[in-house]
């Protein structure tokens, strides 16, 4: 999206091509058939299950804690430790299932509070115009005039390392570009002749908001977040990797590549950055082709160049 | 244009002045006392209170945040809460580093990108074209810090051929620049490629091509042009993460600049240096995004024509 774009006073059209005027006419279980013949969205639908279940069951079946270190220095992989253990004695394979869980704490936790606040701020501003969406935009326009990873450090870097506040940093840098994205969406909406139909024959703004907007909205912001989960993860990772984000002896991908290389246990045994290495960048590609697999199934209309 | 011109240059001071006040009210409320960062926990009070005032940090919230702002125009970004030393003085030494390393990456990632966006457009649909816009995608997910050991193991550890740290000369510029540079290339890439297809759509080149012009000459004369005006928007925001990148990138690879003097202000709790390297990045990031946006509207006709319309609408 061009900066142009943000400055400007008139409305933006709508992202990509026209909505279709129901996109949810596709019903769900339609969607989940399309995508199954997607060969991307197939492989990471499994790679995101597998990842999940993996980060379910290691931790309980493992005889291994994440945070109590064995006496066992650098193992290579073997029977007892399938991924060897590391510098401090940890068992590598425990902590990157912890790990996972953490990635997917994070990135779907955040996520899900950048879509309410990001969808009713959006809302109301496309939907009700005037100051509101004057106040909005301009305000929306100042994060994007800044990058949102360094407004994240910044915040890490005042409020001081931790889980709640690796949340906070990426909640509040996430929803400014969501309310755009959904202010966009209703305003292309609001003056279609459906919502003028419904609005004739009386119904409420909340009516018309909950029966006509939100169902059209689904299609945008199910796209976005899913994409975005993959950029918090990455995010999160990068706060932790930086020694801002959770702290020792929590095991998230991030920390445990910076402290293997760092330490530079990893030059004999690249594995130590490796193994939590290929986890995350599995894990973000795997968000990421799902999510242009959703937006070729639920907008077959759209710019898939974009 | 006049009228664009003013806009625009109003809405960058208002994003710049909006940065400066969320840094200073961030740090103004943030948890614990600047004076336990400085001194530890167990100080002589008198030496506090008389370093305390000598900061200013005495002062009520609306006075301290005038004289904040009004020392931020005039270049002064406060002093480091671990030795007192001047961060305008500490950034004025370290700046240089990151911004040879930023222009350095932009520069690669713009001719990379490109060169790849331009190919792949001339073969839409191939193996080709797939192959190389599925390692963009890649590109794009690999954050720095995966790439940059990548990278370490192959030329440091198994070729001996770059030096794994430091800095000085030509040598140890390899690997953080191919590191910054990757994301941005990839998205100037992919941004070059969709955007010079769409022109290609366009009925100029159609009539170019009926005309029996070869298909290298159209792109390369008639339908570039128009197509990189886009790139160059993406080139200017891929700029400032750039400059944000460089935390973790001068971090691996220990060069001295702004960006892994930030990384040991962390431990230090130093937050007044984050607050000052934050302002100085966001000014910036917001500057080159202005010049871009200006520059954009004098190189694209239809834009000018749409301002002019606009113009005369209002």
């Amino acid at each position: 999206m061009s900066a142009i774009e943000k400055t400007s006073d008139v409305p933006e059209p709508s992202v990509g091509s026209a909505p279709a005027t129901v996109a949810f006419a596709t019903r769900p279980t339609g969607v989940v058939r399309q995508l199954l013949k997607h060969p991307a969205a197939v492989i990471s639908i499994l790679v995101l299950l597998t990842t999940v279940v993996l980060a379910i069951v290691v931790p309980i079946i493992s005889p291994f804690q994440y945070d109590i270190p064995t006496d066992l220095l650098l193992q290579k992989p073997s029977a007892l430790h399938l991924l060897g253990t590391d510098d401090t004695g940890y068992d590598i394979g425990v902590r990157l299932a912890v790990g996972a869980r953490l990635s997917l704490f994070v990135g779907i936790g955040v996520e899900l509070i950048v879509v309410v606040v990001g969808t009713l701020v959006g809302l109301l501003a496309g939907y009700y115009g005037g100051w509101a969406d004057t106040l909005l935009m301009r305000f929306t326009d100042m994060m994007f005039a800044f990058p949102d990873i360094l407004l994240a450090i910044l915040i890490m870097a005042v409020r001081g390392p931790g889980l709640a506040n690796v949340f906070a940093a990426l909640a509040v840098t996430g929803w400014p570009g969501l309310a755009r994205l959904v202010r966009a969406q209703t305003l292309s909406l609001r003056d279609r002749e459906f919502i003028e139909a419904s609005r004739v024959v009386g119904a409420s703004d909340a009516s018309i908001i909950r029966r006509h907007i939100l169902p059209n909205l689904l299609t945008v912001i199910v796209v976005a977040s899913t994409l975005d989960i993959a950029g918090v993860i990455i995010s999160e990772a990068t706060l932790s990797f930086l020694g801002i984000g959770e702290q020792p002896p929590m095991p998230s991908w991030g920390l445990m590549i910076s402290n293997a290389y760092e330490s530079g246990y990893w030059r004999d045994n690249p594995q130590l950055v490796f193994y939590p290495a290929i986890c995350l960048v599995l894990t973000v590609l795997a968000f990421n082709f799902l999510g242009d697999a959703l937006r070729d199934v639920l907008d077959p209309r759209g710019n898939k160049s974009r | 244009m006049w009228a664009f011109l003013g806009k625009r240059l109003a809405f960058s001071l208002v994003s710049i002045w909006a940065i400066a006040t969320i840094t200073f009210f961030m740090a103004y409320l943030a948890p614990g006392d600047p004076a336990a960062v400085r001194f530890g926990d167990h100080s002589n009070p008198q030496t506090v209170a008389a370093w305390k005032h000598a900061h200013g940090l005495d002062m009520p919230a609306v006075p301290r945040y005038v004289r904040y702002l009004s020392n931020v125009c005039h270049g002064d970004l406060g002093t480091s809460l671990y030795d007192d030393e001047k961060i305008s003085d500490i950034l004025k030494e370290r700046f240089p580093v990151t911004a040879l390393l930023a222009v350095v990456s932009i520069v690669i990632a713009l001719l990379v990108g490109v060169t790849v966006g331009i190919i792949a457009a001339l073969v839409p649909g191939t193996w080709l074209d797939r192959s190389l816009m599925a390692f963009m995608i890649t590109c794009v997910s690999l954050p720095n810090f995966v790439i940059a050991p990548l990278l370490v193991l192959v030329f440091t550890l198994r070729m001996g051929a770059l030096p794994s740290s430091g800095w000085g000369g030509i040598a140890y510029m390899i690997m953080p620049v191919m590191v910054l540079a990757a994301r941005p290339a990839a998205n100037i890439a992919r941004m070059t490629r969709g955007s010079l297809l769409e022109v290609l759509r366009q009925e100029y080149i159609r009539t170019a091509r009926a005309k029996g012009l070869s298909p290298y000459r159209i792109i390369l004369v008639h339908a570039l042009k128009p197509a990189l005006l886009p790139v160059i928007t993406t080139a200017g925001v891929s700029f400032g993460y750039l400059l944000a990148g460089s935390f973790v990138v001068e971090n691996i690879f220990s060069i001295p600049g702004v960006g892994n003097y930030s990384v040991i202000s962390f431990s230090r709790r130093d937050y007044a240096l984050i607050q000052g390297v934050t302002v100085l990045l966001a000014i910036i990031f917001v500057a080159i995004n202005t010049v871009i946006d200006v520059l954009y509207r004098v190189l694209d006709p239809r834009a000018r024509a749409a301002g002019t319309e606009a113009g005369a609408a209002s």
